[in-house]
């Protein structure tokens, strides 16, 4: 379980998060909804431990996330890998950090996504660089992955793909993954929490179904009439 | 599978020396072109020799307080960082890894062109020219035994070895705390870095004062000896030691507490 205790966080005079408490629940796929600028990013780089909490604390599973990161595989949205690498370059550092690497996953996922080992990084178009991350992310057995606009600037058939990569992987009751993102479309049929941000808070939160029926508004509709209102 | 620290750190070791491939390529070609040129156009004035050694010297000497510069911050500006930092591994190991890169570019470097060197003055002081000169030397009261030039050249390497550690770790110190603000970045890179300089120069003055002193009371031109030399440049490559681990550890702290993205 991650869990944010009135977590604040600026860069300079910009408020990315202003007293937010959440918990991320074990073992679900987690939506992290909110236009540009509403804190996701921040919050998902908070838990990798890439950035540190003004006030209040972030605990990963009861600890700070900086001891936490051999248990979190992260996608963040730039591109991040060497590009002199070759994919196979790249997912020989990635296997050599972490103990849950699981080759045969790798393996498998490599024909899945129609990558080549060989494929340097540098030369690849921004589709394959996508689907590149999500490899040697979703090859490590982790118990949180962490994904930060996994399908921004992508094609719609590379997004299939991914989200395709995703249900196909994914863990049920053993693994959490927050995705973060405002293509709120795409991934509806794949969450089952939502936290809506915006500006720093947590506009909404909760069960996806349990809002859709209750509202009875699809989340894309839900978002646009809380993003509305809050205006 | 668990992998051991000391693969971990083998492998970030093995992508900064690829990282510093081109440097050491240039280096290694700079110098053959170099001595072979040397070797061709100054057959007639044999003494040019020490003109390609020295220049190419000043290269590989220099080039890797350069290269500290590329090994950290571009790991800033093509997005790296995200990945280095997300890796459950502490600053000792990324920090070190590139300290120990940059070591061994400056170790392959020099080594070259020393053995360059060396090899263009026997090409072109033929013996028994060579074995006059060093007859001579000895004559003049100079220890020329190979034993002693060892010994004594093995010392002054490994403190040029160590001075070179410690402006690399100035060089990271400076960057990650101009790191640590968005605007004037390099400003305060390099404002930090002289002011460090000078700081550790501060600290490290009165030991070097003490050292001279002791320098005066057991050598003097008319009582020079090997051992007292050899003692004098191994206390001061200690002392660059300790100031090379101070500021490095310094590093490593803003990297594990400060750096954020």
């Amino acid at each position: 379980m991650i869990e944010f205790k009135n977590v604040s966080k600026s860069f300079g005079s910009t408020v990315a998060l202003d007293d937010v408490s959440l918990v991320f629940p074990r073992g679900k796929i987690i939506g992290l909804f909110g236009p540009n600028g509403a804190g996701k990013s921040t919050s998902i780089k908070l838990i990798m431990g890439l950035n540190r909490p003004d006030r209040g604390e972030i605990r990963v599973d009861g600890e700070n996330p900086q001891k936490k990161k051999q248990d979190v595989a992260y996608l963040p949205e730039i591109d991040h890998l060497y590009p002199w690498m070759n994919i196979a370059q790249a997912a020989d550092f990635t296997r050599t950090f972490y103990a849950d690497w699981d080759e045969a996953k790798y393996q498998e996922l490599i024909k899945f996504l129609n990558l080549q080992e060989d494929m340097k990084i540098s030369k690849i178009s921004k589709g394959q660089r996508a689907k590149t991350k999500l490899l040697l992310t979703v090859s490590r057995r982790a118990p949180y992955l962490l994904m930060d606009e996994p399908l921004s600037g992508i094609d719609i058939l590379t997004r299939e793909e991914i989200i395709n990569t995703l249900i196909r992987d994914y863990r049920e009751g053993e693994q959490t993954i927050i995705i973060s993102t405002h293509e709120i479309a795409e991934v509806e049929s794949l969450v089952d929490e939502v936290i809506f941000l915006d500006r720093g808070q947590v506009k909404l939160s909760g069960n996806a179904e349990d809002l859709r029926v209750e509202r009875n508004m699809s989340l894309v509709e839900l978002m646009k009439e809380a993003f509305r209102n809050a205006d | 599978m668990q992998t051991s620290s000391l693969k971990k750190f083998f492998k970030l070791y093995s992508k900064e020396m690829r990282e510093l491939r081109p440097e050491i390529l240039v280096v290694l070609i700079a110098t053959l072109v170099l001595n072979l040129f040397f070797y061709f156009k100054a057959q007639e004035l044999p003494a040019m020799v020490i003109v390609p050694s020295m220049m190419m010297l000043g290269l590989a000497g220099f080039l890797p307080f350069i290269s500290s510069f590329k090994l950290l911050g571009r790991e800033w500006n093509s997005n790296t960082i995200y990945l280095l930092l997300s890796l459950p591994v502490k600053g000792g190991n990324i920090l070190g890894s590139k300290l120990l890169a940059l070591l061994t570019q400056y170790l392959i470097g020099t080594v070259v062109v020393t053995t360059g060197g060396v090899i263009l003055t026997f090409l072109l002081f033929p013996e028994p020219g060579l074995a006059e000169t060093l007859r001579q030397v000895q004559a003049s009261g100079i220890d020329t035994r190979l034993q002693t030039i060892i010994s004594s050249g093995g010392l002054f390497y490994l403190m040029s070895l160590v001075g070179m550690a410690y402006i690399i770790a100035i060089s990271f110190f400076s960057q990650l705390l101009g790191k640590l603000v968005t605007r004037f970045s390099g400003l305060i890179t390099a404002i930090v870095f002289i002011a460090t300089f000078w700081l550790m120069n501060k600290l490290m003055t009165p030991i070097w004062q003490q050292l001279g002193n002791y320098n005066q009371l057991h050598m003097s031109q008319f009582n020079f000896s090997i051992a007292a030399f050899n003692q004098l440049v191994g206390m001061n490559t200690l002392i660059m030691l300790a100031g090379t681990a101070i500021v490095f550890v310094a590093a490593v702290l803003v990297y594990n507490h400060k750096i954020e993205l």
